[in-house]
């Protein structure tokens, strides 16, 4: 289990960033809780037109856009996988696949 | 999940025509999408289906898909659908319409194939405006909406297309939104698998064109739209009018059984062939 360090917390301050900020952190930290599945999100950059629509609705935020406007994966390890960007993609651009024991994420290629 | 990524490599023609002419977000796209997981679910090998589009953006669809597919002439999708079922009724016919194909150069097609009660599924795609032509105003802009043709507001009062076919006489209607694509799926699914003339509207968006002139936001703010204005007709029930202001029900809006035109036909050919039999 991950120890939060409280001296990094008292860091972030009080704003109301702070919370989601260490959530984030528990999410993304290697040693998530055992037996959380994990889903990686890929992109299909040939047919991704970058219109926004994963970026913006992703419920958890694991989908951002660059300065161009292309979407990228940002923290997989915060995916659900509940698959809305996948269904909502008109140009057939993502898909969200469960990850593999032991593989590690897609985005340290 | 990844599972409808597979359907990607199943129902679409993937190696030949993507990615697609579609502007960036659009909304043919989901509905595309939709198509292909309600399809699957019905079970329908591809051969069993025909899908017959007409013209604007939305016919483009009939290109994507390996199905028996038809890209017919404006306003006439149903007319050619119509032919078909008729000469071939095992057929599953799915007809891909635009709000001004459907409504305002095949309006009379639609209404007429509604009453008549053929075994067809129609899917009418409705974002408000014609987008390929240039952005004219449609049968279904809503009144006061600025378009390349009504630089002053629309004066004309808008279609309701559900309403419209459920008047004609069709056995089933729906209405769902893009933004809701699951329940989309679901809706298309039902609609295929109704015996009967079964229309689905779907609420789309055309930013390009309809959001743009009337400063609606681009593809993400409009889905947003369609978010806070689509009620689901269980919840609609419990709400005044005042509250549905501005707001439209999507979900099954009617389903009945009528008699379907073709066993009707059978009837007729056995009566007419019983007829001849008779010894004069």
């Amino acid at each position: 289990m991950p120890h939060e360090n409280p001296l990094e917390e008292k860091k972030g301050g009080p704003d109301q960033g702070t919370q989601a900020a260490s959530e984030r952190e528990d999410a993304s930290s290697p040693a998530s809780p055992a037996g959380r599945k994990c889903y990686d999100i890929d992109i299909f950059r040939d047919w991704c037109k970058s219109c926004g629509i994963c970026a913006a609705f992703c419920p958890r935020d694991c989908i951002e856009l660059d300065q161009d406007g292309s979407p990228f994966v940002k923290d997989p390890d915060r995916c659900t996988g509940c698959g809305w960007c996948e269904l909502h993609c008109p140009d057939f651009a993502i898909s969200v696949r469960a990850r593999k024991a032991g593989k590690p994420s897609a985005q340290e290629d | 999940m990844a599972e409808d990524t597979k359907l990607v490599y199943k129902y679409l023609r993937h190696d030949k025509k993507f990615p697609h002419v579609w502007c960036p977000g659009c909304g043919n796209g989901i509905l595309l999408g939709a198509l292909i997981r309600a399809i699957d679910r019905t079970g329908l090998e591809k051969d069993e289906i025909a899908l017959v589009s007409g013209i604007g953006c939305s016919g483009r669809l009939s290109v994507y898909v390996d199905f028996n597919t038809v890209h017919a002439t404006h306003g006439r999708a149903l007319t050619f659908a119509t032919g078909i079922k008729l000469a071939k009724p095992k057929l599953h016919v799915i007809v891909i319409m635009g709000d001004g194909d459907a409504t305002s150069i095949g309006g009379n097609h639609f209404i007429h194939a509604a009453r008549r009660n053929l075994n067809l599924t129609a899917i009418v795609v409705n974002n408000n405006i014609y987008g390929m032509t240039g952005g004219q105003y449609s049968p279904t802009t809503p009144y006061g909406a600025l378009s390349t043709t009504s630089l002053y507001g629309n004066i004309e009062q808008a279609f309701s297309i559900a309403e419209l076919a459920g008047m004609a006489g069709a056995s089933m209607v729906a209405r769902g939104t893009v933004y809701h694509a699951s329940l989309l799926d679901e809706l298309i699914e039902k609609a295929i698998l109704k015996r009967g003339f079964s229309v689905v509207e779907v609420i789309s968006h055309c930013h390009t064109q309809y959001g743009r002139k009337n400063k609606l936001g681009g593809a993400v703010e409009m889905l947003r739209w369609q978010k806070d204005s689509a009620v689901r007709l269980e919840k609609a029930r419990s709400l005044s009018q005042e509250e549905m202001e501005g707001k439209f029900t999507i979900g099954v809006l009617v389903d009945r059984d009528l008699p379907v035109y073709t066993q009707e036909y059978r009837k007729v050919r056995e009566a007419a062939k019983k007829m001849m039999a008779r010894p004069s």
